[in-house]
């Protein structure tokens, strides 16, 4: 069963699904459903022997293009929706054992190109109201299956945090003129403290507000309001910096470092966004090599978030392990 | 810090899909490759920063 219910106490949909409760969930060697399948062997969801990046509608969706009618009556107080929308797997490389800090900055460049693509894709449907593209990377995430892969969920509605965003952005222009996400990264430019990497084109920074201590946000040192805005000189700036900053992240405490991912793009109408500027942030759980920030009484129940440590001391203490490297072809 | 030269795009050419059904007769699968592909044989120098 799979429908939208809506929480009149948050005024926000929430997204039942129950046919993910039998997802794949650690699969044994040999039983990746994102390797590709081998002559003779288990058929992966990849029908090919090789493959550089592929994209595949989700066994498991939590929205679908042709959704079922709901199983439950709406009323005035519950409204209920049908679970429209697309979720899609995007796979990084056919190597099992890998991540995306450990593909070269070309192969980071590629999938750049394809998470373009599949923005423009996505947002040709007409119940599309929000393209996500986001990556749960590490146990500590939840994730089920290791092979190195992001997801992609296109909603029928933009979702609460993106919401909020972009009426704080709005609202940022109307007072003063400028874009909420540049006056930011002027104010971290000038103080320099929080900065961690930067090139041409992007800056990486764990800002000023950061909620967990190694929340690390990329902004465009130029305005744009989503990936498709960007060249591919621009695009290999943006692959250059997220291989450094994952890099660098790896190297914290020696250990494959879990995070969120999330792009932010501008909603998918035809609206005026310019107020809004595109930017990716990162959420890590870890704290300590040995220690993670967990969702507790104060975040979870009053949405208060309490970070443990300073983005200045923390900010220094990623920026130790960026390596400032040239590509030579 | 980076020329234009040597940024990672030099050495990727043009992306290309390839869009089938899955095995299930259900979902769709889009394959993307990239033309002029080369294995990664970047050489990394490290800047004196």
């Amino acid at each position: 069963m799979s429908e939208l219910r809506w929480n009149p106490l948050l005024g926000e949909w929430t997204v039942t699904a129950t046919h993910r409760q039998d997802r794949t969930f650690f699969p044994p060697p040999g039983y990746c459903p994102l390797c590709p399948t081998v002559p003779g062997g288990f058929p992966t969801e990849i029908p090919a022997e090789n493959y550089d990046i592929v994209v595949f509608e989700n066994k498991f969706p939590s929205l679908q293009i042709n959704p079922p009618a709901p199983a439950v009556e709406a009323s005035e107080l519950y409204p209920v929706r049908p679970a429209q929308g697309v979720c899609e797997v995007v796979v990084y490389t056919p190597e099992h054992d890998s991540s995306l800090a450990q593909q070269p900055a070309s192969q980071i460049y590629k999938l750049l190109q394809v998470w373009q693509d599949r923005f423009k894709d996505l947002n040709r449907h007409d119940f599309v109201e929000y393209v996500f593209i986001f990556e749960n990377k590490g146990e500590a995430v939840g994730v089920t299956l290791p092979h190195p892969h992001g997801q992609i969920y296109a909603y029928p509605f933009v979702p609460p945090r993106m919401a909020q965003k972009v009426k704080q952005c709005r609202e940022h222009k109307k007072k003063t003129g400028e874009n909420l996400i540049a006056g930011i990264l002027k104010s971290e430019k000038k103080d320099g403290q929080r900065i961690v990497a930067e090139n041409e084109s992007f800056t990486a920074l764990i800002p000023f507000f950061a909620r967990y201590p190694f929340e690390l946000h990329i902004y465009p040192n130029a305005h744009a309001e989503a990936l498709t805005d960007f060249s591919l000189g621009q695009l290999s700036d943006l692959a250059a910096i997220l291989k450094q900053v994952l890099s660098a992240f790896d190297k914290l405490f020696d250990v494959s470092f879990p995070y969120i991912m999330a792009m932010n793009n501008r909603p998918s109408d035809a609206g005026n966004y310019d107020f809004f500027d595109f930017h990716i942030e990162f959420y890590p759980p870890m704290r300590t090599a040995t220690k993670l920030k967990f969702l507790a009484g104060s975040e979870a129940g009053a949405g208060m978030f309490i970070n443990d440590t300073l983005p200045e001391e923390k900010a220094a203490e990623l920026r130790r392990h960026i390596e400032h490297s040239i590509f030579i072809i | 810090m980076e020329n234009e030269k040597n940024q990672p795009e030099n050495k990727v050419g043009e992306m290309h899909k390839r869009r089938e059904t899955m095995p299930d007769g259900k979902r769709y699968i889009i394959f993307y490759t990239f033309e002029s592909e080369e294995k990664d044989s970047a050489e990394e120098v490290k800047e004196n920063v």
